[in-house]
């Protein structure tokens, strides 16, 4: 035990005395919360469209009308599709709709009338929506214009309420959302440093010869950096919920113990590829690889996991920032649901229990792997 | 009883044997040296011995336990100092020393008092270290000889019965080295037993027994004195054992010819005189001097040491002659030309071997050759015969198209140099050329040196090897950034005795002259005298 206190004081004084790790737990996830503030938007966003009418009628010049009256789009009239295409290739323009000359005809006759939306591909999320308002636009001017009465209703009427989330404010999942990133990457680059730079510097050899046992070492780095990730997860929190003002709905308690079980398996990953590799830059570069990229691609923040391709789908299952967004998304914005939370808890809990148990077997005692060279000496006997 | 018994051992890294079939009896109470080049096996025994490496064959007993089944009974008996001391070089003196005390769950305050108490362990360490004014500076702020201390200091915590110290001299000056080798027997019972290892023979004949290895194998195993009565006769007795050294013309010596490059500065009577001068370089870093008042001039065919301990000044001298560092004040010249003034014009009159032989380790032979010989404007019709000729002269020819990193330590040290001279320099710099190789690796180098001086070659050589010293036609002595001594070997040999012994003898004759290391320490007591 007192070796164990021993070797806390020491890693917490390391801890206090390296700027690096102070600006990794404190200054990196107010940079990160920032960007995903401010840089990233999932929302609509307004677009500027081209329009060019070939049916000069006097209800057709109200449909084009109320293409500029709408807030999400501006409009700019064309008389000349050489003009739009050019304005597309210069990007003055996201898209353009093209009314033909028979539109009004079709619709007073009451058959279905075409509209030519044109779109640009190489944005793809632009795209989108330059065709959902277009069709939103017209579909809503039909239903006010004389034709209203000579087109077939639908006879179901959707009409749409967003829970949770009724401004369909991207901020309000992606911000907590982020805390996961910012978290597995305090977790993982912070002690993918700490075992190899003892290798590096050779105090692990010199701490190999003493009484230490292997219980004493895995704990002493998983303690420390523990303490650490939890002051900067509150810090976090902090951030989201006072200074970005995002609607917290759950619990905080909660919070902090499945955020806590969660830095359990971060922590697991960084101390296995440090104890593996034994180099600082090496460990470094693997743990933004192994656990960054995940967080961000495969957890389900950014692209939905529905979505990915079964194997990935599969692969997200071992990885935890999966189990973490899905927590803390809800606990964000629907308050915690004692299902979502358990289920996600019971996955962190047994992912964190394996990858403490790889750091201990990994942890070596001696300079090499006793076990392979027990392997390779047996071999030798029998050969 | 001995301490260590190990029987027929082996252990092998992938295609390299460390340790090949090696028997060793390591006798209780005894301080024995573990005498081997870099690469000899030493690290890797000592390593074994205390179960931190695991033996592909053999049985070793340490103090009646096999380390590999009861590593966990060992650990408590044993002190082990790694190489690089393995100190926390973020952590202070006093918090270095009671992280080691928890580690070795010794309580440094007995019977209740403070840590800092009289008389307890710490204020003992302290005192015995003269740490004490340091105790709150981090250890990676502390000199080479101090930290030396320190981890010592660290690794003698809780009496341990057998102390293991893996090269704890390297890089230090002789008087640190001295201290050292006082503080253990100071500190040490009777019954303690030390295990030493270093690569400076020189160093031999202060340790009761004397193991020295070679390529994995014990080569001698006795008392130093037996086998020679100085170190100088030691050094040739173990040459004798490792298969003797035959002193043979210098191919690259002979091949060499000597083409001082036409420059207008040089044609004038200064090239006569110095061929390499320094002019009161300094060099301050902060309110630091690295380097302070440093002037010499070296003449045509001169073989010229800068002597001194790691972080003298002696590596930032030498940046400062061939232009990779700026002088605060005063200048350098390579055969006439001022270095701060056409740096690169300077350059290209000498050849410059870097400390740890700076190769590109994925390159060839014949690569590496290729492009030294590019970057010293060879030109390129001319360059693969150049390369051709220099390989053979070099006796790199079965080696020419194996890659650099894999070739072994002396090699290196040869293409190393074969890169320096290939453009045939009028003056060569060598930085630690010897450092880690073996030493009949290094009586040949030196037979190389000395032959391409006598061809007229200019060099400039820093070691820290003393008795390396016996070479060099002129010495400095470098200590904290400053020359204290400049003079022939025999010279500063003079100079000392008559320090030592200020009235001598008349009977007295040059049998009697002290050896580099004592003039050494003797000048240095002198200039702190001062």
């Amino acid at each position: 035990m007192k070796i164990l206190l021993a070797l806390i004081k020491k890693e917490i004084k390391q801890i206090l005395r390296d700027p690096s790790s102070i600006i990794i737990a404190f200054v990196l996830p107010f940079i990160s919360i920032m960007i995903y503030m401010y840089g990233i938007n999932l929302d609509s966003v307004k677009v500027t469209m081209g329009i060019k009418n070939d049916d000069p009628t006097p209800e057709v010049a109200t449909l084009v009308k109320s293409f500029g009256h709408s807030k999400y789009v501006n409009s700019i009239y064309f008389d000349n599709i050489k003009d739009i295409e050019t304005a597309i290739v210069r990007s003055k323009i996201k898209g353009a709709v093209i009314i033909p000359n028979d539109f009004s005809t079709k619709l007073a006759k009451g058959q279905n009338a075409d509209l030519l939306v044109i779109t640009d591909g190489s944005e793809v999320n632009t795209a989108n929506y330059v065709q959902s308002y277009a069709l939103a636009i017209a579909n809503s001017w039909l239903a006010t214009s004389k034709y209203a009465g000579s087109i077939k209703q639908p006879s179901i009427n959707a009409e749409v309420r967003t829970w949770y989330n009724p401004d369909l404010n991207s901020h309000y999942f992606i911000v907590p959302g982020s805390i996961a990133i910012t978290m597995t990457l305090i977790g993982i680059l912070l002690t993918s440093l700490v075992v190899a730079r003892e290798w590096e510097r050779g105090t692990m050899e010199a701490m190999l010869a003493t009484s230490v046992k292997t219980i004493h070492i895995v704990l002493g780095k998983y303690i420390p950096y523990f303490i650490l990730g939890m002051l900067s997860l509150t810090f976090n929190i902090f951030l989201c919920i006072v200074i970005f003002q995002i609607p917290f709905r759950g619990n905080y308690l909660v919070l902090l113990l499945v955020s806590s079980l969660f830095l359990f398996t971060s922590l697991g990953i960084g101390l296995n590829v440090s104890s593996v590799l034994k180099n600082q830059f090496l460990a470094s570069m693997v743990a933004m690889s192994v656990g960054f990229m995940p967080a961000l691609m495969l957890s389900g923040l950014m692209f939905p996991i529905n979505s990915m391709p079964v194997f990935f789908q599969h692969l997200t299952r071992i990885l935890p920032p999966r189990y973490y967004v899905s927590f803390i998304e809800s606990e964000f914005m629907a308050g915690t649901v004692p299902e979502i939370v358990i289920a996600n808890a019971i996955y962190l809990t047994i992912l964190g229990l394996i990858l403490f148990a790889a750091v201990y077997k990994n942890t070596l005692m001696r300079l090499e792997n006793a076990k392979a060279q027990h392997i390779s000496k047996e071999k030798a006997v029998k050969s | 009883m001995n301490t260590v018994e190990i029987k027929n051992l082996t252990k092998t890294f992938g295609k390299i044997t460390a340790l090949n079939d090696l028997s060793l009896n390591i006798e209780k109470g005894k301080i024995t040296g573990l005498i081997g080049a870099d690469g000899a096996g030493k690290t890797t025994l000592l390593r074994t011995i205390i179960g931190l490496l695991i033996p592909d064959s053999g049985e070793i007993s340490t103090l009646g336990f096999d380390p590999v089944t009861q590593k966990d009974e060992l650990t408590p008996l044993i002190g082990y100092m790694p190489q690089k001391f393995g100190l926390y070089e973020d952590l202070t003196v006093i918090e270095n020393l009671t992280l080691h005390a928890d580690l070795k769950g010794i309580s440094l305050a007995p019977c209740g008092r403070g840590i800092k108490g009289e008389g307890s362990i710490l204020n003992k360490m302290l005192e015995f270290t003269k740490l004490a004014p340091f105790q709150d500076r981090l250890a990676g702020a502390l000199s080479g000889g101090m930290k030396q201390k320190l981890g010592l200091a660290c690794t003698l915590l809780g009496n341990p019965e057998f102390l293991l110290l893996d090269e704890p001299s390297v890089g230090v000056d002789p008087i640190s080295r001295r201290d050292l080798m006082q503080m253990v027997r100071e500190m040490i019972n009777p019954e303690t037993t030390v295990l030493w290892s270093t690569a400076y023979l020189d160093e031999a004949h202060s340790f009761d027994t004397a193991v020295v290895i070679d390529k994995g194998k014990v080569i001698y195993e006795g008392n130093p004195h037996d086998l020679g009565a100085t170190a100088q006769e030691f050094e040739n007795k173990v040459i004798d054992l490792m298969g003797g050294y035959k002193q043979e013309e210098s191919l690259i010596a002979k091949n060499y010819e000597y083409t001082p490059h036409p420059n207008p500065l040089s044609q004038g009577a200064r090239e006569n005189i110095c061929t390499v001068e320094a002019d009161n370089l300094e060099k301050k870093y902060g309110n630091f001097y690295a380097v302070k008042n440093n002037s010499f001039c070296i003449q045509k065919g001169e073989i010229f040491g800068l002597l001194g301990p790691n972080g003298a000044g002696k590596s930032t001298s030498f940046k400062m002659m061939c232009g990779l560092a700026k002088p605060t004040n005063g200048t350098a010249r390579i055969m006439g030309i001022d270095i701060t003034q056409d740096p690169e014009k300077a350059r290209s009159n000498l050849g410059y071997m870097a400390q740890k032989f700076s190769l590109y380790g994925s390159l060839t032979v014949r690569e590496n050759l290729d492009f030294f010989a590019s970057a010293y404007g060879i030109k390129f019709k001319n360059r693969a015969a150049k390369v051709q000729e220099i390989i053979e002269v070099f006796g790199l020819k079965d080696y020419a198209e194996q890659k650099s990193e894999e070739l072994p330590l002396g090699l290196k040290q040869r293409l190393s140099m074969a890169c320096a001279l290939i453009h045939n320099p009028p003056v060569l710099f060598l930085d630690e050329p010897t450092s880690g190789v073996d030493v009949i690796t290094r009586r040949d180098f030196w037979n190389h040196i000395t032959s391409l001086a006598k061809k007229g070659v200019t060099i400039l050589v820093t070691t820290h090897f003393m008795d390396e010293a016996e070479y060099c036609d002129r010495i400095s002595l470098f200590y904290h950034g400053e020359t204290i001594a400049l003079g022939t070997p025999q010279e500063l040999k003079l100079k000392a005795l008559r320090l030592i012994n200020p009235s001598p003898l008349p009977a007295s004759g040059e049998g009697e002259l002290p050896t580099m290391e004592e003039t050494f320490i003797t000048l240095i007591k002198e200039s702190e005298g001062e």
